[in-house]
């Protein structure tokens, strides 16, 4: 149920941004991916129009070339443009929704709480993936009519030729674990990349230019600056020679594999089984079978990003519905008359124990300037986000959370309430200076 | 790239192999006389399929290469473009765009890196051997001039669509202001600013606001790709052209029987390579990498020509100054490019082993003296002596080193805490004792052993592990940095607004220990608070460019001048509010 609530957000997010481009867009992909096995299978008619001296079959075979070449230039010429064009517009679509969901949570809970917060973060981080959406989408497309059409003609020439794909199945395999390996490699080493882009970007502030000189950092910043670089660069080898040697076994045995096929296809044609033609098509479809599934392995990485970033954007909204405060109806009053009152308001953070507010009462009387003092940040802090749910806009009264005694004594004719680290001693009282 | 140009060599190889053996191959059905042998096909047959096999396998060995290659150079790139800037002991090329400019070019924006560039230099290498080596096959097998008039339109159209591709990059380029504004709404929504959005009812604002700049920064962008697209129309078509009339002039010399079997299915899949052997998006890649690695390589040369550095002297022994004092002799100063003087007509003496107070408003240019004293800036006119000697006889950069300092803007570095501070005097970064005593005397331990990985937490929160200091949490780091290098021998301590992010009980601490802490080296302490500065030796007024009062604070009081008048006005408020809060306490 939730994978396919995934998926048709993939889908609709995808075709909201930008629904003509993308429909076209489809269309020209699917075009496109045809071509290439198509042309070939032009070939093929031509050698055997020409084997058998069928003008008829050669002149197709010539039709279904130029054919082909026409398509790939409308593709070429049209597609490129209108699918950058899609992207970008997705990929803003994207980030306008996130930002509207998120900011039209009305809570803070989702920034404050850490376990919340860090999801939202990674969301926020990983926005940019679900903004390749629409082109992944395409891509796939592209994929599914390729597939159909190279098993097709594999298919005609005879069924057990479609044992080879299968095999190329196993190449799909080794290039997913081989770029999943160098991706998390990548990633992996990401934190270093922003710690060397942060000390070179000290390296280059002026402001901090002397400080650097007097205790004499340089050497010290391009020494780290190295030593992260070549840790990142272990990583990366690392897991490239890891996966070629993955990759390069199984295009060995997919490769050997083809040539028996072709010994067997040429083996058949001698016994009257197979035509020339046919021979051909096995032999000239071999290196698309090879782009085929190796195209597939490289973008099922993709694919499975895009998911996983849309499954957190799922989270995301369900969480915002969850989240929108729908009991709270009454409009918020266009000004105060009494005031905004604290009656035993105790308060911990979503997720932790401790208590930072407990039993606070107060009253803060509309039209007055109040002050509020204590010892280091935390309490008062805590105390101006909770009482946000009360406070509107236009409040009458103003208060503001003062660091020292000195700036409370500048609110004139106000009151100043201390605030003990956990409960308030609500010792209020008139100031001096009325 | 000489596995990119092998691979291209082989995918020929295979064109033309499969030539042959489909050639063959109806003969060699229909055991046809005259055909070719079973033999020699055989031969044939495994030659083709060895290449095929060979082929398959380039990919990946390309790919391990590819990656290899590009993480190398990610990693020499790091410090080419780093170590230039870092060279000078003055800091005056930081400011000047121009370098800052190069360095930005050479680094390289919006994923134009080098590196990505010249990783493309191997693709666009085995696309010309292509390109030229299915010419050939289709000269030979079929018709030379057919074969120039691919290649001929190939080229063409490569050069204008690398040159359509450079305008829409360029053009990209040119609106990152708008997409950095974008970057800056959505951050701010979803992370940087969720309280102040909600209290001020910014939710559709921001929304709006996000798709107008976004939208602002790629229209030009679309405008452009539209106005590109007709011009593609016109040189597709041209490519379409020269193909199509390759193929059936191929078809009809087919048909009429002048072309034998061989030739035609060589000469098909080779002229089609030709079509795909265009690489425009390579060529712009590899030249932006050439632009980039250009860059880098005039970086230092630029920066050693626009801001000479003074040659370094080893006459005096700098490791012990100042012995006597530092002098600031009739010193003016205004910074490039400005023409306004911070400083002017300056003289002032910081004798060794004195604690001096610098104050003055804001803007009086009490930072700027600090840069002069670093040597990170030379005068416009005057000099500064240390010990009788000219500042710009001495090696610059020792006389750093002598030098320990909090600027207002200190650095702040997202690693451990021992790196923060040992960063002071890496030399004797293994100094635990030092450490622990820098840690004690600027009130740091507490605050470490608050944090979760004690000395080894790294500062930053946006890494495993690490946490967020507050304001004043962190100037005590910049302390204990300080008098870490003071330890390790600094002769002259610098302290520049060392309080401002200190709460009233570490400011008190601060306060008590000034002296102790600044006691046998030459302090300069530079604060807005007159409690921090009163129990300087001497305390020094900067206002219009020059110092206008020097004393102790009992003297300037009784000058009764600017420092009395300002020490008042911020001793009244200080002094006024405890008590009348107690005597309100009381009424209550």
């Amino acid at each position: 149920m939730r994978s396919l609530r995934i998926a048709w957000l993939w889908l609709a997010t995808s075709f909201r941004a930008a629904p003509l481009l993308m429909a076209i867009s489809t269309l020209l992909v699917a075009a496109r991916a045809i071509t290439t096995p198509a042309q070939t299978y032009g070939v093929s008619l031509l050698v055997d129009g020409l084997a058998n001296d069928q003008s008829n079959t050669i002149a197709l075979g010539i039709g279904i070339i130029v054919g082909g070449l026409a398509v790939s230039f409308v593709a070429d010429v049209v597609g490129w443009p209108l699918q950058d064009t899609a992207q970008e517009r997705m990929a803003g679509r994207v980030h306008a929704d996130l930002l509207d969901v998120t900011t039209g949570i009305p809570g803070l809970t989702h920034h404050e709480r850490p376990d919340i917060a860090d999801r939202l973060e990674l969301v926020r981080e990983r926005a940019w993936r679900m903004g390749v959406g629409a082109e992944v989408l395409l891509w796939a497309f592209a994929t599914v009519a390729n597939t159909v059409t190279v098993l097709g003609l594999l298919g005609s020439v005879n069924p057990l030729l479609l044992l080879l794909p299968l095999l190329g199945a196993t190449r799909i395999w080794s290039a997913y674990v081989s770029s999943v390996r160098s991706h998390k490699a990548y990633e992996d080493s990401l934190p270093q990349e922003r710690l060397v882009d942060k000390l070179i970007e000290v390296s280059k502030d002026a402001r901090t230019g002397l400080e650097v000189r007097v205790f004499g950092l340089g050497k010290v910043l391009l020494d780290r600056i190295f030593a992260l670089q070549t840790e990142r660069f272990r990583r990366r080898v690392e897991a490239a020679r890891w996966g070629g040697k993955v990759d390069g076994s199984v295009r060995l045995a997919f490769g050997l594999a083809y040539a028996v096929a072709i010994v067997w296809v040429i083996a058949r044609a001698r016994n009257g089984q197979q035509t020339a033609g046919e021979v051909v098509l096995v032999l000239l479809l071999a290196p698309q079978v090879d782009q085929m599934t190796g195209g597939i392995a490289r973008n099922v990485y993709w694919v499975g990003e895009v998911v996983r970033s849309f499954s957190r954007y799922d989270w995301l909204r369900e969480y915002a519905k969850d989240n929108s405060w729908q009991t709270s109806v009454d409009a918020a009053p266009a000004r105060l008359r009494s005031g905004i009152e604290l009656r035993n308001v105790g308060f911990a953070y979503p997720g932790t124990e401790s208590a930072v507010l407990s039993d606070v009462s107060l009253t803060l009387p509309a039209g007055s300037a109040v002050a509020l003092v204590g010892r280091t940040a935390p309490a008062r802090r805590h105390w101006s986000s909770c009482s946000r749910g009360c406070t509107t806009r236009r409040a009458g009264a103003s208060w503001s959370t003062a660091s020292t005694w000195r700036r409370s004594h500048r609110t004139p004719g106000g009151r100043s309430c201390r605030l003990g680290s956990k409960t308030s001693s609500s010792s209020s009282g008139r100031h001096g200076r009325l | 790239m000489g596995l990119a140009v092998l691979g291209s060599v082989l995918g020929m190889a295979v064109t033309l192999l499969t030539g042959q053996v489909v050639g063959a191959v109806p003969g060699v059905i229909d055991a046809a006389p005259g055909a070719m042998s079973l033999g020699t096909f055989s031969w044939l047959l495994g030659a083709l399929l060895t290449v095929f096999i060979v082929q398959s396998l380039t990919p990946a060995i390309h790919q391990v290469a590819s990656q290899i290659l590009n993480a190398a150079l990610v990693r020499e790139i790091g410090t080419d473009i780093t170590e230039p800037l870092l060279r000078p002991q003055r800091v005056a090329h930081l400011e000047d765009t121009e370098v800052l400019d190069m360095q930005e070019r050479a680094k390289g924006k919006g994923g134009f890196h080098l590196a990505e560039g010249l990783g493309n230099l191997p693709w666009l290498m085995a696309s010309r051997v292509t390109l030229v080596g299915s010419a050939v096959i289709v000269g030979v097998m079929f018709s030379w001039p057919v074969a120039a008039m691919l290649v001929a339109v190939t080229l063409l159209l490569e050069w204008y669509g690398g040159r359509l591709i450079a305008r829409e990059i360029d053009v990209w380029w040119g609106n990152t202001e708008e997409q950095r504004r974008a970057d800056y709404l959505f951050n701010l929504g979803m992370r940087d600013a969720p309280k102040e959005l909600r209290v001020f009812g910014l939710h559709g604002w921001l929304v709006d606001r996000y798709v107008r700049e976004w939208t602002a920064g790629f229209r030009p962008v679309w405008e452009r790709r539209r106005r590109n697209v007709k011009w593609s129309v016109m040189t597709g078509g041209l490519h379409l052209a020269a193909n199509g009339f390759a193929i059936l002039l191929v078809g009809s010399a087919a048909l009429n029987g002048d072309l034998p079997l061989t030739e035609v299915a060589t000469t098909v899949p080779a002229i089609l390579s030709i079509g795909v052997a265009m690489n425009g998006y390579g060529v712009v890649q590899v030249k932006r990498g050439l632009s980039a690695y250009r860059a880098m390589k005039d970086l230092p040369g630029t920066i050693a020509e626009r801001h000479p550095e003074p040659a370094a002297t080893t006459r005096h022994r700098v490791e012990t100054m100042p012995a006597r004092e530092v002098r600031f002799e009739n010193v003016s100063f205004r910074y490039p490019g400005s023409d306004v003087d911070v400083l002017r007509n300056l003289d002032l003496t910081i004798r060794a082993h004195e604690a001096l107070a610098l104050v003055g408003v804001n803007g009086a240019g009490k930072s700027t003296l600090v840069k002069l004293l670093g040597g990170a800036y030379r005068p416009t006119e005057g000099r500064i002596t240390v010990d009788g000697v000219d500042l710009s006889e001495l090696d610059l950069a020792a006389w750093q080193r002598r030098i320990a300092a909090i600027v207002q803007d200190f650095l702040r570095f997202p690693l451990s805490v021992t790196d923060n501070i040992v960063f002071g005097a890496v030399e004797r970064a293994d100094d635990e004792i030092s450490l622990a005593k820098v840690a004690r005397e600027s009130g740091i331990d507490d605050v470490v052993r608050g944090l979760p990985a004690g000395w080894d937490t790294v500062l930053d929160k946006t890494f495993d592990g690490g946490v967020d200091l507050s304001g004043g949490e962190w100037q005590r780091i910049a302390l204990a940095r300080a008098l870490f290098a003071v330890h390790a021998g600094a002769g002259v301590l610098v302290l520049d607004e060392p309080a401002a992010a200190l709460d009233v009980r570490a400011e008190a601490e601060l306060v008590e220990r000034y002296l102790e802490l600044t006691s046998g080296v030459a302090s300069l302490i530079i604060s807005h608070r007159f409690s921090v500065v009163r129990n300087a030796n001497r305390i020094c007024v900067l206002a219009d460019g020059r110092i206008v009062e020097d004393g102790t604070h009992e003297e300037l009081l009784d000058q009764d001048g600017m420092y009395a008048g300002m020490f008042r006005l911020q001793a009244e408020r200080y002094v006024t509010s405890p008590e009348s809060t107690e005597s309100e306490a009381l009424d209550a």
